[in-house]
């Protein structure tokens, strides 16, 4: 096994980068957090052109037939950007989900879609308990006729405001059913929830008696669990691989501050109260990274430990990212606290990440059944 | 750096009139390292390694090997500990319950399996460098400051969780046991490994060291003004 990027990996990477560094730079990025939908369209397209949006799928559906690692390294670029967009939305939690659990009909008709530029998705996975375990659902589902009618509040769904459609868990008779949702249903309110990272878009969305025709349904009624088991691993990885992004870009930045910032006549990067701190962010991110691409390529893989790898990985990239991008702010002092400068884009962009697809203590648990079970 | 010049390294027959080794007593209680006193100790010129004043270059070699080696090997034997402690958790109990039960605990437990997976994923990568003919260089620092840090959290952790059983040098009962041999291929015991865990952030170039090494050659920091660098400049 080869533990190290591959030659066309190095080279996605760089492509990513360079194309991120034309079209995705911090004026950019500051223009769509005080934009209405919040992305642009321009850039939306090149990445339909660069083979981004089915990077994932399979070549007949559109797609580049890439696996989960190639997947990160797009992932990590966007969050060292802060790119700002309903790509993890639409890419991994819709077109993911549609891959792992979708019809034949409608992965025919949305990963196409998705891959051309001309669909965005996303997922409503979290109700008002916070809690990552599908089991947990309560909104309803309700067999009417040949079709479905959807009761329910989902919170923090992301991009739903600029999403075609949506994948919905919903209790029915049978167990835990997924649906696929137009959001603009006779029914469904959204609303906005603004966080501190204003390069994501959140959603409450309320389903009052949505009704949805039968070929709206997942795979089989009550069959939805595992489908959702593993869409969450997938997006516990591909938001660390964010993560892991934003957390690189702090400790760049604050390498390049503490070479030219000076104090006492000295830069102060020359001390090692300064010094020790920046090897403790680079540790971090580097086992930050070992974890991320692990958990890609088991999950790729289809390796034993998978799961539990997935797990690992975002328990680690949590706190390995809050730490790198926290020393960072406190690296550079009162600049770093400024609106201005950058820094915070990032900080904010792993921190709003660090809660969801399961958090630090949710993957722990997960972890201990795990080696207990050993 | 002047302070590196004239050093040289030499094979010395330690079997000689004139070298006087006198074992370190440690605080694990035994004796992995020693002072070594050379009285008119004798080389030859063919015991010499490498060229006249080369020796500072050959024992940061040896140092980077030192740092980056094992890696697997020393991860296997974290998992196993990791077993035993489990174990250990299942047959305790707090408040009526089985200790390993404890949410605590269990986080705890899940927090350093995934540190030790972690360690594991990075000996992979490290192998991967090697087996394609790189050598590790100053990678080597991060990998050993990694570890040796984890050792210290893992070793607390374990006593934490085995209360006093985790500090028995003797009359430890079975469950209890840490079933692993020690660097000298002793029976070793929980007491030891934790002793033995503070030792790795200051063998092979202490943490504070590797930090330094980091920074400098990895993060192209500046060098700090250091009395023997200011002395050198002059």
């Amino acid at each position: 096994m080869n533990f190290s990027f591959s030659d066309d990996q190095v080279l996605l990477k760089n492509s990513v980068r360079a194309a991120l560094e034309e079209h995705c730079k911090s004026s950019h990025v500051r223009a769509m957090a005080e934009d209405g939908k919040g992305y642009g369209d321009e850039l939306w397209g090149e990445m339909g052109k660069l083979g981004w949006l089915g990077l994932p799928f399979p070549e007949e559906h559109g797609g580049a037939g890439l696996g989960l690692v190639e997947l990160a390294i797009v992932l990590e670029e966007m969050g060292r950007a802060a790119y700002p967009g309903p790509f993890f939305s639409t890419v991994v939690l819709g077109g993911l989900g549609l891959m792992l659990g979708g019809s034949a009909e409608q992965r025919d008709k949305w990963l196409p879609a998705i891959a051309s530029g001309r669909a965005r998705m996303t997922a409503a996975l979290l109700e008002e308990h916070l809690d990552w375990d599908p089991a947990s659902t309560t909104a309803s589902a309700t067999k009417s006729g040949s079709g479905w009618i959807l009761s329910g509040v989902k919170r923090f769904v992301p991009w739903a405001h600029v999403a075609d459609v949506i994948l919905v868990p919903a209790r029915s008779a049978d167990g835990l059913s997924l649906f696929l949702l137009d959001p603009k249903s006779v029914g469904v309110t959204l609303s906005p929830m603004k966080g501190i990272d204003l390069t994501n878009r959140w959603s409450e969305m309320r389903l009052d008696k949505v009704a949805v025709g039968a070929e709206a349904i997942m795979g089989q009624p009550g069959g939805a669990a595992s489908v959702l088991e593993s869409l969450l691993r997938r997006a516990a990885v591909c938001a660390s691989a964010e993560m892991l992004g934003a957390a690189r870009r702090c400790l760049d930045m604050s390498v390049e501050y503490v070479k030219v910032r000076e104090q006492f006549g000295q830069p102060i990067g020359s001390f090692q109260a300064i010094r020790h701190r920046c090897a403790e962010m680079l540790l971090e991110a580097e086992n930050a990274h070992a974890a991320v691409y692990y958990a890609a390529w088991a999950l790729t893989a289809g390796a034993e430990d998978a799961a539990v790898a997935s797990s690992i990985c975002k328990s680690y990239v949590n706190e390995a990212a809050r730490r790198v991008c926290g020393d960072a702010i406190q690296v550079h002092g009162g600049i770093g606290f400024t609106w201005e400068y950058d820094l915070h884009l990032y900080m904010k962009r792993a921190k709003a990440l660090e809660p969801l697809y399961g958090d630090t203590e949710y993957h722990r648990e997960l972890i201990t059944r795990h080696a207990i079970a050993r | 750096m002047p302070k590196h010049k004239g050093i040289s390294c030499f094979l010395m027959n330690m079997r000689q009139p004139g070298v006087d080794v006198r074992p370190l007593k440690q605080i694990t209680g035994s004796s992995e390292f020693c002072e070594v006193f050379m009285t008119n100790a004798r080389v030859e010129k063919s015991d010499q390694m490498g060229k006249l004043g080369e020796g500072w270059a050959i024992a940061q070699t040896t140092l980077g090997y030192e740092r980056g080696g094992r890696a697997l090997a020393r991860v296997t034997n974290y998992a196993s500990q990791h077993s035993r402690l489990v174990e250990a958790a299942k047959k305790m109990r707090r408040h009526g319950k089985p200790l390993v039960e404890d949410p605590l605990v269990r986080q705890k437990l899940g927090r350093i399996w995934a540190e030790i997976e972690v360690e594991r994923y990075q000996a992979l990568r490290t192998l991967t460098l090697l087996e394609r003919g790189e050598h590790p260089g100053a990678g080597g620092s991060l990998t050993k400051l990694s570890y040796s840090e984890l050792e210290k959290r893992y070793m607390e952790l374990a006593l934490e969780i085995l209360g006093p059983y985790g500090q028995l040098t003797e009359g430890a009962p079975k469950e209890f046991q840490l079933e692993i041999d020690t660097a000298v291929g002793e029976q070793g015991s929980w007491a030891y490994a934790y002793l033995w865990s503070r030792a790795g952030t200051i063998y092979a170039g202490s943490s504070e060291i590797q930090k330094n090494v980091i920074g400098e050659r990895i993060l192209g920091l500046p060098k700090e003004t250091r009395a023997d660098r200011v002395g050198g400049k002059t």
